[in-house]
Parts: structure tokens; C-alpha cells; sequence
């Protein structure tokens, strides 16, 4: 089966898309009205949760950067100059 | 066995009027569905970078320099990712929980305040209470201005938005306490287990068997036949008149029809509706006994109790006559039949009985459950009312209670009280909004909405009975197979009962 390495970048691509909609829902997560213990413990696990979303948002950031490299080795490497998706 | 009543202990265990409470639920509500949104966002983005992880790794054979470093980044993103679901996860429950246990207090808060009396209601508690009695009035005037004070204020408290069912519940309590005394002066009534002091009675039950004692209808009854309603027309018949259960004929084995397992109060709810319309096509009474046998071979029994079918002294004792009696707590045909009904069943000793009732199958349940002679009898292991006045009833606190009442359904506040607050009893009071209004708040189909909201809105303590109801009753065995009996019964000689009312009417006539 023919497998193209460039859906690769585009799958990191969507998964940076879906990243940045939960960063967006968690940006507007307030508790607000909400006041008390709980909702003090819920306000130290959402920043629990927005310290989570931004590291991995930094790593796959960087996952691009190295699946974009692998893709480039892929389309000059071993004999397929034009490149995988052309 | 009949609660007092007792006015600092009634709070329902568990209120949830969604109409009324908007700000910190809707609020909450709205948080729960943006952390959904988040949570779905990040499920894909991690299986996006799975996606990616494949594809590399099915082709990292063409780039052996960079394929690895790839993989590895990858690996580290899909990682950090699944920490932030959990995150989120953690935050969704935080809410969830949060919600339930708002809606809890908040709610019961409002009832509580919906339940203190208006103006009106001072000033006329004031002059029924003290002004009137002092000045020497005589006590029917003092019932008449009574029983006008409680009409006007609860026409305003209907005014201002008291949900009917606390409306009623307080002014049926107050009406009745007036009219009581002004009905029956001695000041006590015959029960079947004696002299009972206005005391020692509710309001509500105090009325009901003074006006029966009266007119002698506390004796109408004792004269009923039970029988199992077989496919081909096959009656097996038990007379129990005279008024006592007498020696039983056990009904054959044959005579279950076999049926889907119950798995939850939503089937066992549409078995009500099935057996009332059944009652209401053969024109006698109807109640089901469905055992249910689980993998292990363990039987438990559950009755199916419909509400009331006729108008009054009918052939079917599912008639309004049996409601004044069950609120009396006088002897009554219904209770006699359903009592039959389980002797003539091939229940051994111990076999868990849950009865489940609507309306006025529900007081039943609770009447039988409440029974000291069913409960040495049988294994009663717990009672779900469905829009049913039982706040009379002194169900032992082994046997777990779940009620359903509508706030807009009158009929679960006709006994004049709130159920008791105790660890077995879970009330759902809920508000059956378009339900009510298009289907009717007493419907069975209003109430098995509302419980489905309920469950679906994660309230904590009626999931748990739930859950303890379903076990007990092996609902919730996958492996479970259920038989059904249906016992049909009807008075046999209402001229008699008559008779017999006319010669006992008047007070404390036995």
C-alpha cells in the first residue's frame, strides 16, 4: 500500500487546530458567579489544565518541525527526487 | 403504622426545581459544556498525532536520518496531550459534581422559602389562633373564617408562583386541621386498631376517617375475590370475604407468562401504565407480580400497582372510595386484594419484594411495605412511589424509599405533608415544565421524563438508590429472566357493603 509521508505534517497540522480549540474553551472556563473552596480548587486544576495545553502545544509545534525534516529527507532520498506528493 | 405529624423534621431530601434556580446552575451548565467542547478538541488532536505517528512510522524506512527525532517528538506530543485529557477530565467531574450539589441546596433552600407563609397567612393564623378563641366564638364560625383565610392565601401563593405542590401540601394541612374538629367534635376516631386521639393523627387522615366513621363507608369493603388472570381464560379464585386473608390457593407455575427482563423504574413504569389500561379494558382491578430470577437463581418479586381507575364504591377497587380509606388509614378492599395477591404467589420466605406504585398504587406500596405482617412475611426490600401522598406512611428505615413527585402534581401533596427526611427515603422533586403542560403533571409519562432529567443531571442520591433498588431487585442482572402474574380482583357484593355502611354510620359505630 502506497503511504504519502506528507499526510504526516498535515496530521500534526490538525492536531495543532484541535489544540488551539480546547486552549480557546479553556481561555473562556471561568468559574465567575462561582465562588467558595470548590470553586478555588477548580480554578488550580484549569491552570493545571492550561499549563498542560501550552507544553503541548509547544511539543507538537516542534513535532511539525520534525516531521516537516522527515518529509523533506523522504521527497530527495533514495532515488524519489521529485517527492512524494508531487 | 402512621407518621405524626411532625413540622421541624420535613424537609425533602432532595429538591430539584429547575425553574427557579438560574444563575449559578445555568452558569454551570454553560462551564460543563465548554470543558465537553475542550475535551473533544483535545481526544482530537491526539488522534490526529496518532494518525501522524502511523504514518511515519510506516514510512520511516525513506528517511533514516529524521524518521527517528520524528517519531520521538510525536511520542512526546501524543504524551503531553493525554496529560492535558486528563486535565480536562478532571475539570468536567469537578463541575459535574459541583452542579449536582448546588442544585441540592440551592433548591431545597427555595422550597423552604417557597413554604413560609404570606402575609395573609400570619394575620389569619393570628386570628384563628388567638383573637377568636379569646373573644369566645363559636367554633364553626371559627372553621368558616378558617377554611376562608386558607382559600385566599392559597390563591395567592398560587399568585405569586408556590408550585402547586407545596401549595396544596400546606393548605390542604391547614384546611384540614379546621375542618377536622368541625367535622368530628369527639375529638378521636375508630381505627381498625382502635380509639385514636386527633393527636395522634395528621390532619389530613384525621378528616378522612372522621368523615367514613360518619357516613359508615369505613365499613364498606371485606367483600372482594382474587384470582390470576391466565391466557385461555383460566381463573384461579381465593375468597377472602369476611374480611380476613383466609387459607390460600397457590397459584400454579403455569400461570406466569414470561416477559422481558425489568431493568430499570422506566420499564417497570411502563409495566404501570400496561397493567392500568388492562384494569380499565376487563373493568376489575388489576395489580402484576413480576418475578425475576437472576443468573444465580435467586428470585425477587416486583408488584406493579397502578393508580386509581373508578369514580366511587365501583366493582374495581382501584376506585377514590380505597383512596379516603388508605388516607384514613382504615381497612380497605385494595390493600386486602394486593395482600391476597402475595399469598396466593409462589413468593418463598425471603425473597426480596420491592413494590413499585402510582398515584394510589403507590400509597398501597407504601401501606404494604409499612405492614408489620407483610414485612414478617416477606422480604420487603424497597418502595418507589410515583406521584403518591405517603408522607403519612411510617415505612421502617430498613427499606430504601424512592418518590417521585411533580411540583406541579396536586396528588402527591393530598396527604398534608412533606415525606420524612430520613437515610432510606430519597424524594425527587422535580419540575415536569412542558411535560406537565402538554401531557399532564400526574401522568406516568410526565413522571418517567422528570426521572430520566434527574438521572441524566447526575443527582448523587438518587442515582445511589437507584442503583441499591436495582440490585436488590435484579434489574440490573444481564442474566436475569422475569415471569409475570397478573391478579385481577373485584368486589363481589357492593349491596351488602352498603347495608353494612348504613348500619355502622355515625361515630365509633363498630
Amino acid at each position: 500500500m502506497f503511504i504519502d509521508p506528507s499526510s504526516a505534517v498535515a496530521g500534526v497540522m490538525a492536531a495543532q487546530y484541535q489544540l488551539d480549540r480546547a486552549m480557546e474553551a479553556l481561555a473562556v472556563a471561568d468559574p465567575e458567579p462561582w465562588q467558595g473552596a470548590a470553586a478555588t480548587a477548580y480554578t488550580t486544576a484549569r491552570d493545571a489544565a492550561r499549563v498542560s495545553a501550552h507544553v503541548a502545544e509547544a511539543r507538537l509545534r516542534h513535532a511539525r518541525e520534525c516531521v516537516r525534516a522527515f518529509e523533506q529527507e523522504c521527497s530527495t532520498w533514495a532515488g524519489f527526487p521529485g517527492g512524494w506528493h508531487r | 403504622m402512621r407518621n405524626r405529624l411532625d413540622e421541624s423534621g420535613s424537609t425533602p431530601t432532595l429538591v430539584m426545581y429547575s425553574g427557579l434556580t438560574v444563575v449559578d446552575l445555568a452558569r454551570l451548565a454553560e462551564l460543563e459544556g465548554i470543558l465537553d467542547g475542550a475535551l473533544a478538541a483535545a481526544r482530537g488532536a491526539l488522534r490526529a498525532a496518532g494518525t501522524a505517528r502511523l504514518l511515519v512510522g510506516g514510512t520511516c524506512g525513506l528517511a533514516p536520518l529524521t524518521a527517528p527525532r520524528a517519531l520521538t517528538s510525536l511520542d512526546d506530543a501524543a504524551g503531553t496531550t493525554l496529560d492535558l485529557e486528563g486535565h480536562l477530565e478532571d475539570l468536567r467531574c469537578r463541575v459535574v459534581a459541583a452542579r449536582a450539589v448546588y442544585a441540592e441546596a440551592e433548591n431545597a433552600a427555595t422550597a423552604v422559602v417557597a413554604r413560609q407563609a404570606s402575609v395573609v397567612g400570619r394575620v389569619g393564623d393570628l386570628l384563628l389562633g388567638t383573637v377568636l378563641p379569646a373573644s369566645g366564638a363559636p367554633r364553626w364560625a371559627t372553621g368558616l373564617l378558617g377554611i376562608l383565610f386558607v382559600g385566599v392565601n392559597a390563591a395567592q401563593d398560587a399568585r405569586r408562583g408556590v408550585p402547586g405542590l407545596v401549595n396544596v401540601q400546606e393548605h390542604l394541612r391547614a384546611g384540614a386541621r379546621l375542618l377536622g374538629p368541625a367535622v368530628n367534635p369527639t375529638g378521636r376516631v375508630l381505627l381498625p386498631r382502635g380509639w385514636v386521639p386527633l393527636a395522634e393523627t395528621t390532619p389530613v387522615e384525621f378528616l378522612s376517617s372522621s368523615l367514613l366513621d360518619l357516613t359508615g363507608l369505613d365499613h364498606f369493603g371485606g367483600k372482594v375475590d382474587v384470582w390470576v388472570s391466565e391466557e385461555g381464560g383460566v381463573r384461579h379464585e381465593s375468597s377472602i370475604r369476611g374480611g380476613g386473608v383466609t387459607a390460600h390457593v397457590a397459584v400454579p407455575i403455569g400461570a406466569a407468562v414470561a416477559i422481558a427482563p425489568l431493568r430499570s423504574v422506566r420499564d417497570v413504569l411502563r409495566r404501570l401504565r400496561g397493567t392500568a389500561a388492562g384494569a380499565d379494558r376487563s373493568g376489575v382491578g388489576r395489580i402484576e407480580l413480576v418475578a425475576q430470577r437472576d443468573a444465580a437463581g435467586t428470585t425477587a418479586w416486583t408488584v406493579v400497582l397502578p393508580g386509581t381507575r373508578e369514580a366511587f364504591m365501583a366493582v374495581n377497587p382501584q376506585d377514590h372510595l380505597s383512596n379516603i380509606q388508605l388516607m384514613g388509614d382504615e381497612r380497605d378492599d385494595l390493600l386486602l386484594a394486593a395482600k391476597q395477591a402475595l399469598a396466593m404467589a409462589p413468593v418463598s420466605p425471603g425473597d426480596p419484594v420491592v413494590f413499585v406504585g402510582h398515584s394510589q398504587g403507590g400509597i398501597a406500596a407504601a401501606e404494604l411495605a409499612a405492614d408489620p405482617a407483610v414485612r414478617a412475611r416477606f422480604g420487603v426490600a424497597g418502595v418507589v412511589s410515583v406521584g403518591s401522598p405517603i408522607g403519612q406512611v411510617a415505612i421502617p428505615e430498613t427499606v430504601p424509599v424512592i418518590s417521585l413527585e411533580n411540583v406541579d402534581d396536586v396528588v402527591p401533596a393530598l396527604d398534608g405533608l412533606a415525606n420524612p427526611s430520613a437515610a432510606n427515603r430519597v424524594t425527587l422533586q422535580f419540575d415536569g415544565g412542558a411535560h406537565s403542560a402538554v401531557l399532564g403533571p400526574h401522568d406516568l409519562w410526565t413522571y418517567e421524563a422528570g426521572y430520566d432529567r434527574a438521572l441524566a443531571q447526575d443527582a448523587v442520591s438518587l442515582i445511589e438508590a437507584d442503583s441499591g433498588l436495582r440490585a436488590v431487585a435484579n434489574w440490573s442482572d444481564p442474566g436475569a429472566t422475569a415471569r409475570v402474574y397478573t391478579f385481577e380482583f373485584a368486589r363481589t357484593d357492593r349491596v351488602g357493603s352498603v347495608l353494612e355502611a348504613i348500619l355502622h354510620a355515625g361515630y365509633g359505630r363498630r
